[in-house]
Formats: structure tokens, sequence, C-alpha cells
């Protein structure tokens, strides 16, 4: 058997076992959690950092002006106080204008630090939650919030009613457009009511930053 | 330049401007920025949308400037005969549809909702 042809048997076995070579345990993990119906993860993570600082956003993955906030909230805040252990950041995914799962991983990266956990949520109830909430008549995405470090998610389904909010919505106040630079004042000023020393507590899904 | 092709130059700027200006506005009508632009294409398309409003009134000037020579040709033709072409009719006719193409791009944004329910299917 020549040369060539002993290297081209073994070239082709080579190339039929190439999809077995990439298993399930070395594939990447997600960058962010899948959550369910109940929302009962975020619940448990919003819950397990009383005492800081949390900033909970509701976005479409594929909305270009969803992602032009994320984009000048990583500008106006994480890029300055991204590292403090003060404020924890849920970024919520939901299905609005015909978006999945696979939006979300390139979305993911426009916010990014220890302190910051992704979500998935197929169904999109984050949204119909938080406008029963927040008392509006049209489903709620696109809206950015900070609860201060003693807001307590009690209810089962509910999220609590945040301390200051803004959104990217028509048919909502003007005056409660998201501005990236007012913002950042805001979780400032709720910064300034946690002692800077104060850094314990991780969250449940704390193993899957970036 | 001759007056002709001043005036499809002017109606070309505005045309490609309103174009523009509706790609901005209809950036949130599905998934299509970010499948065609990528994420961060989507969001320097964004990024324009406070920009509009100018885009949208630079288009106007333009198309104004383009409907008022052209029409002014037509009179002095008609007054003085014309030493050039008259305007043809396929040049009132792309004005015509230059205008309506601005009117859009005026309210593409408000068009889009119509168009588009962005609450998830799940819950509609």
């Amino acid at each position: 058997m020549s040369k060539s042809l002993v290297s081209q048997i073994a070239g082709t076995a080579l190339l039929a076992l190439m999809p077995f070579a990439a298993l399930p345990a070395d594939a990447p993990q997600k960058p962010y959690v899948v959550l369910d119906k109940s929302l009962s993860q975020l619940r448990a993570d919003f819950n397990a950092n009383v005492g800081k600082v949390r900033m909970l956003y509701i976005v479409g993955p594929t909305c270009g002006i969803c992602l032009r906030g994320m984009s000048d909230l990583q500008e106006a805040v994480y890029s300055k106080k991204g590292d403090d252990p003060r404020m924890v950041t849920f970024v919520i995914h939901v299905p609005t204008l015909g978006a999945h799962e696979a939006n979300v991983g390139p979305a993911s990266r426009l916010i990014s630090n220890r302190h910051t956990t992704q979500y998935w949520e197929e169904t999109g109830i984050t949204g119909r939650l938080m406008q029963q909430v927040m008392g509006v008549d049209k489903y709620v995405w696109d809206f950015w919030t900070i609860y201060g470090p003693k807001s307590v998610w009690s209810d089962e389904r509910l999220p609590p009613l945040p301390d200051f909010w803004q959104h990217q919505l028509d048919g909502l106040p003007a005056e409660r457009k998201l501005d990236a630079n007012v913002f950042a004042t805001k979780v400032g000023e709720f910064l300034a009511q946690i002692p800077a020393a104060q850094s314990a507590g991780t969250t449940a899904a704390a193993t899957l930053k970036f | 330049m001759q007056e002709g092709k001043k005036i499809i130059a002017s109606g070309g700027s505005a045309v490609g401007l309103s174009m523009f200006a509706s790609f901005v506005g209809l950036c949130c009508i599905g998934p299509w920025t970010v499948a065609l632009l990528g994420v961060s294409g989507a969001v320097s398309m964004a990024r324009w949308q406070p920009y509009r409003p100018y885009i949208l009134s630079v288009a106007g000037s333009l198309l104004a400037w383009a409907f008022w020579r052209t029409y002014r040709l037509k009179r002095v033709c008609l007054a003085e005969g014309c030493m050039g072409k008259r305007p043809g009719a396929a040049m009132y006719l792309s004005l015509w549809l230059s205008a309506l193409l601005l009117v859009l791009a005026v309210f593409a944004e408000q068009l889009q909702w119509l168009l588009v329910d962005p609450t998830p299917s799940a819950l509609r």
C-alpha cells in the first residue's frame, strides 16, 4: 500500500470522526441563564442580593434601540462602576420582535462584568408581570429599573415595584425615557446608601458570569 | 450642470436620505437589523435615531428645491419657450414618488408599530 493511499484513508477516517470530536462536555458554557415561567431563579438571585443595589432590565435581544440602551449603560455605568460589588445587574432577554434564544449570546456581550447575569426567558412573561406591577396597558419591555438595597421580591409571581425606572417605549412618560447619564447618577445615589466595605453575598447564578 | 440634472441630483439625494431615515426608523421591525448588521451594526443604526428629524428636514428641503425648480422650469418654458428640454412626465412622476417616500419616512416609526406587535407570541 502506497504512502499516499494510507494518508488518504487516514484523512478520510479523521474527517468522518470530526462530528464526534466536540463532545457536549466540551461545548462552551452558555453566557446566560435560561429562566422558566415561574421566574424562580431570578427571584432567588434577586433576594440573594438584598442589601445591594440591583438593576433589572427587560430587553429584546434583536431590538436595536434596546441594544443601544445596553451599550449606553455599559458606557455610563459599568465601565466606571462595573466592578463595584455593591451592585448587581439582571438582564432579562424576552422574545419580542421574533427574537430567539440564539440572539441572546451576541446581545449579552454588550453588558459584561462579574456582577451581571444575563437571562433568557422564553415566554416573555417577565414583561407581562412588570406590566401588572407598573399598572400600564401595554406589554413592558425595553425597560430599565433600579431597586434599592432594601427591596425584597416577596410575592410569589410579581416582582417588586422598582425604586427608579426608565424606558424606551411609546406611550409611557417622555420624562422617563432612558438617559444613561441620569440612570448612572441614580445608581450612584443608591450606592451611596450602602457602605463601600459591604460586599458579602453571591448569587446562585454567579458562576455564569463572564 | 444642466437644470434637469440639478433637479435629478437634488431629488435623488432626497430619495436617498428618505430611505436612510426610513431604515433608521424601521430598526425595530423584526430581527432584521441584527441579522443583517450584527449587534454592533444594530447599535450603530439605533444611534442615528435622534438625528432622524434633521435627516428628514434636509431631505424635505432638497425635495422642495427640486419641486420648485421643476415647476419653475415648466412656467419659464410656457412663457418664454424652452431653450432646453421641458421637464417630462417621468420627472414629475419621480418627484411625486419621492415626496410619497418622504412622507412614509416621516411616519416610519408609527407605521412599524401598526405592522408589528412586539408582544411575545405566547402572550398575544
